[in-house]
Protein backbone atom coordinates (compact mmCIF):
# COMPACT_ATOMS: atom_id res chain seq x y z
CA UNK A 1 0.00 0.00 0.00
CA UNK A 2 1.41 3.50 -0.82
CA UNK A 3 1.72 5.72 1.95
CA UNK A 4 -0.01 9.59 1.32
CA UNK A 5 2.35 12.08 1.22
CA UNK A 6 2.77 14.50 3.90
CA UNK A 7 1.54 11.35 6.69
CA UNK A 8 3.20 10.30 9.42
CA UNK A 9 5.37 7.13 9.56
CA UNK A 10 4.17 4.74 12.51
CA UNK A 11 7.57 2.79 12.58
CA UNK A 12 10.75 3.78 14.20
CA UNK A 13 13.60 4.03 11.64
CA UNK A 14 16.01 1.52 11.48
CA UNK A 15 19.76 2.73 12.80
CA UNK A 16 21.58 2.62 9.53
CA UNK A 17 24.05 0.24 9.23
CA UNK A 18 27.24 0.61 6.39
CA UNK A 19 27.50 -2.14 4.26
CA UNK A 20 30.82 -4.38 4.31
CA UNK A 21 32.15 -6.83 2.46
CA UNK A 22 32.59 -9.86 3.50
CA UNK A 23 34.93 -12.80 1.83
CA UNK A 24 33.70 -16.32 1.12
CA UNK A 25 36.48 -18.58 0.67
CA UNK A 26 36.31 -20.48 -2.90
CA UNK A 27 38.73 -23.32 -3.55
CA UNK A 28 37.73 -23.63 -7.32
CA UNK A 29 39.85 -26.64 -7.93
CA UNK A 30 37.53 -28.43 -5.43
CA UNK A 31 34.26 -26.50 -6.96
CA UNK A 32 34.48 -27.73 -10.50
CA UNK A 33 35.85 -31.57 -9.27
CA UNK A 34 39.17 -31.02 -11.37
CA UNK A 35 41.40 -32.80 -9.24
CA UNK A 36 41.60 -35.84 -6.65
CA UNK A 37 39.02 -35.52 -3.41
CA UNK A 38 41.01 -38.42 -1.48
CA UNK A 39 44.29 -36.79 -1.63
CA UNK A 40 43.15 -32.84 -2.18
CA UNK A 41 45.99 -33.18 -5.02
CA UNK A 42 44.64 -31.22 -8.01
CA UNK A 43 45.70 -30.68 -11.48
CA UNK A 44 46.22 -32.95 -14.87
CA UNK A 45 48.66 -35.41 -13.42
CA UNK A 46 47.57 -36.28 -9.55
CA UNK A 47 50.91 -38.53 -9.77
CA UNK A 48 50.13 -39.72 -5.85
CA UNK A 49 46.59 -40.55 -6.68
CA UNK A 50 45.67 -43.31 -4.32
CA UNK A 51 41.70 -43.34 -4.55
CA UNK A 52 40.26 -45.48 -1.98
CA UNK A 53 38.59 -48.11 -4.82
CA UNK A 54 38.55 -45.67 -7.42
CA UNK A 55 40.28 -44.85 -10.78
CA UNK A 56 41.35 -49.05 -10.44
CA UNK A 57 40.49 -49.44 -14.21
CA UNK A 58 43.31 -46.54 -15.49
CA UNK A 59 46.74 -47.64 -16.60
CA UNK A 60 49.33 -46.06 -14.61
CA UNK B 1 12.70 -41.00 4.64
CA UNK B 2 14.61 -43.55 4.26
CA UNK B 3 17.42 -43.29 6.61
CA UNK B 4 18.15 -46.65 8.09
CA UNK B 5 20.46 -47.63 11.18
CA UNK B 6 23.86 -48.03 9.34
CA UNK B 7 26.98 -47.78 10.86
CA UNK B 8 28.95 -49.38 8.83
CA UNK B 9 31.27 -48.48 6.42
CA UNK B 10 31.03 -49.03 2.85
CA UNK B 11 32.60 -52.33 2.44
CA UNK B 12 30.13 -53.88 5.59
CA UNK B 13 26.86 -51.78 4.50
CA UNK B 14 24.14 -54.83 4.66
CA UNK B 15 21.69 -53.95 1.58
CA UNK B 16 19.41 -55.89 3.71
CA UNK B 17 19.19 -53.39 6.22
CA UNK B 18 19.46 -50.16 3.65
CA UNK B 19 15.83 -51.10 2.54
CA UNK B 20 17.49 -51.52 -1.39
CA UNK B 21 15.74 -53.97 -3.59
CA UNK B 22 17.89 -57.22 -4.01
CA UNK B 23 19.27 -57.37 -7.44
CA UNK B 24 19.83 -60.08 -10.13
CA UNK B 25 23.03 -59.29 -11.11
CA UNK B 26 26.21 -60.84 -12.02
CA UNK B 27 29.44 -60.03 -9.83
CA UNK B 28 31.05 -56.85 -10.92
CA UNK B 29 33.77 -57.55 -13.06
CA UNK B 30 32.51 -61.00 -14.58
CA UNK B 31 29.70 -59.99 -17.15
CA UNK B 32 30.77 -58.63 -20.20
CA UNK B 33 28.24 -56.55 -22.21
CA UNK B 34 26.61 -56.54 -18.33
CA UNK B 35 24.73 -53.00 -17.46
CA UNK B 36 23.92 -51.55 -13.83
CA UNK B 37 21.12 -49.35 -13.04
CA UNK B 38 22.15 -47.06 -10.38
CA UNK B 39 19.94 -44.97 -7.80
CA UNK B 40 21.48 -41.98 -5.90
CA UNK B 41 19.53 -38.96 -4.33
CA UNK B 42 16.39 -41.33 -6.40
CA UNK B 43 17.84 -40.01 -9.51
CA UNK B 44 18.50 -43.22 -11.51
CA UNK B 45 21.02 -43.65 -13.75
CA UNK B 46 20.95 -46.49 -15.92
CA UNK B 47 25.02 -47.74 -17.49
CA UNK B 48 25.64 -50.36 -20.25
CA UNK B 49 28.76 -51.30 -21.61
CA UNK B 50 28.22 -51.36 -25.67
CA UNK B 51 30.64 -54.04 -26.48
CA UNK B 52 31.27 -57.07 -25.19
CA UNK B 53 34.91 -57.10 -24.22
CA UNK B 54 33.94 -54.38 -22.26
CA UNK B 55 33.64 -55.44 -18.82
CA UNK B 56 31.78 -53.07 -16.26
CA UNK B 57 33.17 -53.02 -12.53
CA UNK B 58 31.96 -50.99 -9.68
CA UNK B 59 34.31 -49.62 -6.72
CA UNK B 60 32.56 -51.43 -3.53
CA UNK B 61 31.21 -48.06 -2.21
CA UNK B 62 29.26 -47.01 -5.74
CA UNK B 63 27.94 -51.04 -5.45
CA UNK B 64 25.98 -50.16 -2.21
CA UNK B 65 23.74 -47.34 -4.52
CA UNK B 66 23.10 -50.32 -7.18
CA UNK B 67 19.18 -51.17 -7.52
CA UNK B 68 17.15 -53.15 -9.42
CA UNK B 69 16.29 -51.81 -13.34
CA UNK B 70 14.05 -49.91 -13.17
CA UNK B 71 12.96 -46.48 -15.34
CA UNK B 72 15.75 -44.37 -15.62
CA UNK B 73 16.52 -40.66 -15.59
CA UNK B 74 19.35 -41.35 -17.68
CA UNK B 75 21.15 -43.55 -19.59
CA UNK B 76 24.83 -44.34 -20.28
CA UNK B 77 26.35 -46.25 -23.02
CA UNK B 78 30.25 -47.01 -23.27
CA UNK B 79 32.51 -48.36 -25.62
CA UNK B 80 36.14 -48.21 -27.09
CA UNK B 81 36.99 -45.27 -29.68
CA UNK B 82 39.07 -42.52 -30.33
CA UNK B 83 37.65 -39.69 -27.74
CA UNK B 84 38.02 -36.55 -29.05
CA UNK B 85 38.68 -37.90 -32.30
CA UNK B 86 35.90 -35.62 -34.07
CA UNK B 87 35.28 -32.08 -33.44
CA UNK B 88 34.50 -31.14 -30.76
CA UNK B 89 32.61 -28.02 -31.32
CA UNK B 90 32.89 -24.78 -29.21
CA UNK B 91 35.29 -24.41 -26.01
CA UNK B 92 32.95 -23.76 -23.17
CA UNK B 93 34.96 -24.32 -19.61
CA UNK B 94 38.41 -25.88 -18.78
CA UNK B 95 38.37 -27.27 -15.18
CA UNK B 96 42.16 -26.71 -14.93
CA UNK B 97 42.42 -30.56 -14.36
CA UNK B 98 41.76 -33.48 -16.53
CA UNK B 99 38.39 -32.11 -18.14
CA UNK B 100 37.44 -29.81 -20.48
CA UNK B 101 34.15 -29.16 -21.68
CA UNK B 102 32.50 -28.50 -25.55
CA UNK B 103 29.37 -27.69 -26.93
CA UNK B 104 28.43 -29.34 -29.94
CA UNK B 105 25.04 -27.99 -30.90
CA UNK B 106 22.78 -28.74 -27.87
CA UNK B 107 25.11 -31.66 -26.55
CA UNK B 108 27.85 -31.25 -23.91
CA UNK B 109 31.00 -33.04 -24.80
CA UNK B 110 33.48 -33.69 -22.20
CA UNK B 111 36.79 -34.99 -22.49
CA UNK B 112 39.50 -36.55 -20.05
CA UNK B 113 42.69 -35.86 -20.49
CA UNK B 114 45.83 -36.55 -18.23
CA UNK B 115 50.15 -36.65 -19.00
CA UNK B 116 49.95 -40.02 -16.67
CA UNK B 117 48.50 -41.66 -19.62
CA UNK B 118 50.09 -40.22 -22.64
CA UNK B 119 49.38 -37.18 -24.74
CA UNK B 120 45.84 -37.88 -26.19
CA UNK B 121 42.46 -37.49 -24.24
CA UNK B 122 41.62 -41.47 -22.26
CA UNK B 123 37.67 -40.79 -22.51
CA UNK B 124 34.96 -38.43 -23.57
CA UNK B 125 31.59 -38.21 -22.39
CA UNK B 126 28.70 -36.97 -24.98
CA UNK B 127 25.59 -36.50 -23.53
CA UNK B 128 22.40 -34.75 -24.96
CA UNK B 129 21.19 -31.23 -23.43
CA UNK B 130 18.86 -32.38 -20.19
CA UNK B 131 21.84 -35.25 -19.48
CA UNK B 132 19.06 -37.48 -19.87
CA UNK B 133 21.08 -39.83 -21.84
CA UNK B 134 25.09 -39.89 -22.98
CA UNK B 135 27.81 -41.81 -24.24
CA UNK B 136 31.19 -42.71 -22.83
CA UNK B 137 33.94 -43.57 -25.74
CA UNK B 138 37.63 -44.89 -24.19
CA UNK B 139 40.64 -45.39 -25.40
CA UNK B 140 41.67 -49.00 -25.10
CA UNK B 141 45.51 -48.54 -24.22
CA UNK B 142 44.24 -46.53 -21.25
CA UNK B 143 43.00 -49.02 -19.64
CA UNK B 144 43.52 -52.30 -17.84
CA UNK B 145 40.37 -54.20 -19.42
CA UNK B 146 40.44 -57.07 -18.43
CA UNK B 147 40.13 -55.92 -14.66
CA UNK B 148 37.07 -54.32 -15.50
CA UNK B 149 36.30 -50.38 -15.65
CA UNK B 150 33.55 -47.86 -14.42
CA UNK B 151 32.86 -45.64 -17.45
CA UNK B 152 31.55 -43.31 -14.81
CA UNK B 153 34.88 -43.02 -12.67
CA UNK B 154 35.54 -40.02 -11.21
CA UNK B 155 34.88 -37.08 -12.37
CA UNK B 156 32.32 -38.01 -14.60
CA UNK B 157 29.42 -39.40 -12.10
CA UNK B 158 29.36 -36.65 -10.01
CA UNK B 159 29.56 -34.64 -13.47
CA UNK B 160 26.90 -36.13 -14.71
CA UNK B 161 25.04 -35.97 -11.56
CA UNK B 162 25.81 -32.42 -11.40
CA UNK B 163 23.78 -32.01 -14.43
CA UNK B 164 21.23 -33.99 -13.52
CA UNK B 165 20.31 -32.09 -10.62
CA UNK B 166 21.09 -28.59 -11.82
CA UNK B 167 17.80 -28.85 -14.27
CA UNK B 168 15.73 -28.58 -11.50
CA UNK B 169 16.22 -31.30 -8.87
CA UNK B 170 18.63 -29.98 -6.09
CA UNK B 171 22.46 -29.49 -5.26
CA UNK B 172 25.84 -31.55 -4.28
CA UNK B 173 27.37 -30.17 -1.52
CA UNK B 174 31.07 -30.86 0.18
CA UNK B 175 29.70 -32.03 3.29
CA UNK B 176 29.30 -34.76 5.86
CA UNK B 177 25.67 -36.01 6.40
CA UNK B 178 24.18 -37.73 9.53
CA UNK B 179 21.40 -38.33 11.16
CA UNK B 180 20.28 -38.81 14.38
CA UNK B 181 18.12 -41.12 16.81
CA UNK B 182 15.00 -39.34 15.81
CA UNK B 183 15.87 -39.40 12.19
CA UNK B 184 16.40 -35.84 12.14
CA UNK B 185 19.23 -35.25 9.16
CA UNK B 186 21.99 -32.84 10.20
CA UNK B 187 24.74 -31.47 7.36
CA UNK B 188 28.35 -30.42 8.25
CA UNK B 189 29.40 -28.27 5.66
CA UNK B 190 33.03 -27.31 4.79
CA UNK B 191 35.94 -27.65 2.32
CA UNK B 192 38.96 -30.05 2.67
CA UNK B 193 40.83 -29.75 5.42
CA UNK B 194 37.21 -28.14 7.65
CA UNK B 195 36.71 -31.22 9.67
CA UNK B 196 34.16 -33.11 7.67
CA UNK B 197 35.75 -36.91 8.29
CA UNK B 198 36.95 -35.84 11.67
CA UNK B 199 33.04 -34.69 12.49
CA UNK B 200 32.21 -38.19 10.71
CA UNK B 201 34.70 -40.09 12.52
CA UNK B 202 33.25 -38.65 16.19
CA UNK B 203 29.44 -39.47 15.19
CA UNK B 204 30.25 -42.97 13.55
CA UNK B 205 29.20 -45.78 16.18
CA UNK B 206 27.16 -43.63 18.36
CA UNK B 207 23.64 -45.53 19.12
CA UNK B 208 21.36 -44.57 16.39
CA UNK B 209 23.67 -42.46 14.01
CA UNK B 210 24.16 -43.26 10.60
CA UNK B 211 26.26 -41.24 8.63
CA UNK B 212 24.94 -40.90 5.21
CA UNK B 213 28.73 -39.67 3.35
CA UNK B 214 31.68 -37.89 4.79
CA UNK B 215 32.41 -35.72 2.03
CA UNK B 216 29.05 -36.01 -0.25
CA UNK B 217 25.75 -35.30 -0.18
CA UNK B 218 22.89 -33.79 -2.47
CA UNK B 219 20.19 -32.03 -1.03
CA UNK B 220 17.21 -31.82 -2.73
CA UNK B 221 13.55 -30.27 -1.75
CA UNK B 222 10.71 -33.19 -1.32
CA UNK B 223 7.03 -31.87 -0.36
CA UNK B 224 7.50 -29.28 1.74
CA UNK B 225 11.03 -29.49 3.03
CA UNK B 226 14.33 -30.39 2.02
CA UNK B 227 15.94 -34.10 2.18
CA UNK B 228 19.93 -34.80 2.33
CA UNK B 229 20.53 -37.82 0.60
CA UNK B 230 23.87 -39.98 1.39
CA UNK B 231 26.14 -40.46 -1.97
CA UNK B 232 28.93 -43.06 -3.25
CA UNK B 233 31.73 -40.03 -3.21
CA UNK B 234 32.61 -40.71 0.06
CA UNK B 235 36.32 -39.10 2.04
CA UNK B 236 38.93 -40.79 3.89
CA UNK B 237 36.32 -41.86 6.15
CA UNK B 238 35.07 -44.27 3.83
CA UNK B 239 31.84 -43.47 4.54
CA UNK B 240 28.58 -43.87 2.65
CA UNK B 241 25.36 -44.89 2.96
CA UNK B 242 22.21 -45.11 -0.03
CA UNK B 243 20.00 -43.61 2.57
CA UNK B 244 17.99 -39.96 3.13
CA UNK B 245 17.19 -37.94 6.30
CA UNK B 246 14.62 -34.56 6.41
CA UNK B 247 17.39 -31.88 6.54
CA UNK B 248 17.35 -30.26 9.72
CA UNK B 249 20.35 -27.82 10.54
CA UNK B 250 22.73 -26.74 8.34
CA UNK B 251 26.46 -26.44 10.14
CA UNK B 252 29.39 -24.54 8.77
CA UNK B 253 32.67 -26.15 10.51
CA UNK B 254 35.05 -24.01 12.06
CA UNK B 255 37.86 -25.45 14.25
CA UNK B 256 37.99 -23.89 17.63
CA UNK B 257 39.08 -24.45 21.00
CA UNK B 258 35.34 -25.06 22.82
CA UNK B 259 32.08 -25.99 20.77
CA UNK B 260 30.19 -22.95 20.22
CA UNK B 261 27.33 -22.13 17.70
CA UNK B 262 26.69 -18.73 15.94
CA UNK B 263 23.23 -17.92 13.77
CA UNK B 264 24.01 -17.46 10.20
CA UNK B 265 21.17 -16.39 8.12
CA UNK B 266 20.36 -15.09 4.40
CA UNK B 267 22.95 -13.80 1.88
CA UNK B 268 25.67 -14.87 4.45
CA UNK B 269 24.63 -18.76 4.54
CA UNK B 270 23.57 -18.72 0.96
CA UNK B 271 27.30 -17.89 -0.03
CA UNK B 272 29.11 -20.18 2.52
CA UNK B 273 26.89 -23.20 1.38
CA UNK B 274 27.54 -21.96 -2.61
CA UNK B 275 30.93 -21.85 -1.61
CA UNK B 276 31.20 -25.19 -0.77
CA UNK B 277 28.87 -26.72 -3.74
CA UNK B 278 29.50 -27.98 -6.95
CA UNK B 279 27.17 -25.75 -9.03
CA UNK B 280 27.28 -26.19 -13.02
CA UNK B 281 29.65 -22.56 -13.58
CA UNK B 282 28.96 -23.01 -17.26
CA UNK B 283 25.36 -23.39 -17.26
CA UNK B 284 23.05 -20.04 -16.17
CA UNK B 285 20.37 -21.23 -16.27
CA UNK B 286 21.70 -24.40 -13.85
CA UNK B 287 23.24 -21.74 -11.83
CA UNK B 288 20.36 -19.69 -11.71
CA UNK B 289 18.54 -22.62 -10.24
CA UNK B 290 21.37 -23.38 -7.63
CA UNK B 291 21.23 -20.10 -6.33
CA UNK B 292 17.38 -20.08 -5.53
CA UNK B 293 17.58 -23.58 -4.44
CA UNK B 294 20.67 -22.04 -1.80
CA UNK B 295 18.12 -18.94 -1.26
CA UNK B 296 14.88 -20.98 -0.04
CA UNK B 297 17.08 -23.64 1.62
CA UNK B 298 18.60 -21.20 4.00
CA UNK B 299 15.29 -19.26 4.43
CA UNK B 300 13.71 -22.59 6.23
CA UNK B 301 16.52 -24.64 7.34
CA UNK B 302 18.46 -23.17 10.74
CA UNK B 303 21.94 -22.17 9.83
CA UNK B 304 24.80 -22.24 12.46
CA UNK B 305 28.84 -21.55 12.34
CA UNK B 306 29.95 -24.44 14.65
CA UNK B 307 32.85 -23.63 16.04
CA UNK B 308 34.31 -27.39 17.38
CA UNK B 309 36.68 -28.90 19.53
CA UNK B 310 37.80 -32.24 18.20
CA UNK B 311 36.44 -34.42 20.17
CA UNK B 312 33.48 -36.09 20.68
CA UNK B 313 31.56 -33.74 23.21
CA UNK B 314 30.66 -32.12 20.27
CA UNK B 315 28.51 -35.06 19.23
CA UNK B 316 26.40 -34.11 22.42
CA UNK B 317 26.77 -30.47 21.89
CA UNK B 318 25.12 -31.00 18.12
CA UNK B 319 22.46 -32.94 19.57
CA UNK B 320 21.19 -30.66 22.28
CA UNK B 321 20.89 -28.05 19.54
CA UNK B 322 18.39 -30.32 17.32
CA UNK B 323 16.61 -31.36 20.77
CA UNK B 324 15.46 -28.14 21.12
CA UNK B 325 15.12 -26.86 17.66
Amino acid sequence: MNTAPGSKKSHTRRSYVKPSMKRVHLKPEEAVLGGCKITGQFGPTVPGCKPLGNCSGLQS
Amino acid sequence: MRAEPIRRRVKAVDKRKTGEVGLPRTRPGSDPGSAFHLRIADITVAVAAGEADLVLRLDEATEEFLVAPSSPDATVTAGWGDPGGASLGEPVFDSGGIWKLYRDGTRHRFLFSSPALGPLPYKEATFEADFSSGEVTLRRACFQAAHGLWPLEYPLDELLLQGLLARGRGVEVHACGVTDGSGRGLLFVGQSGAGKTTMARLWEGVPGITVLSDDRIILRRVGSGFTMYGTPWHGEAALAAPASAPLTGVFFLEHGAVNTLVPLRGATAATRLFACGFPPFFDRAGLDFTLNFLGDLVAEVPCHELCFARDNRVVEFVQSWAGSA
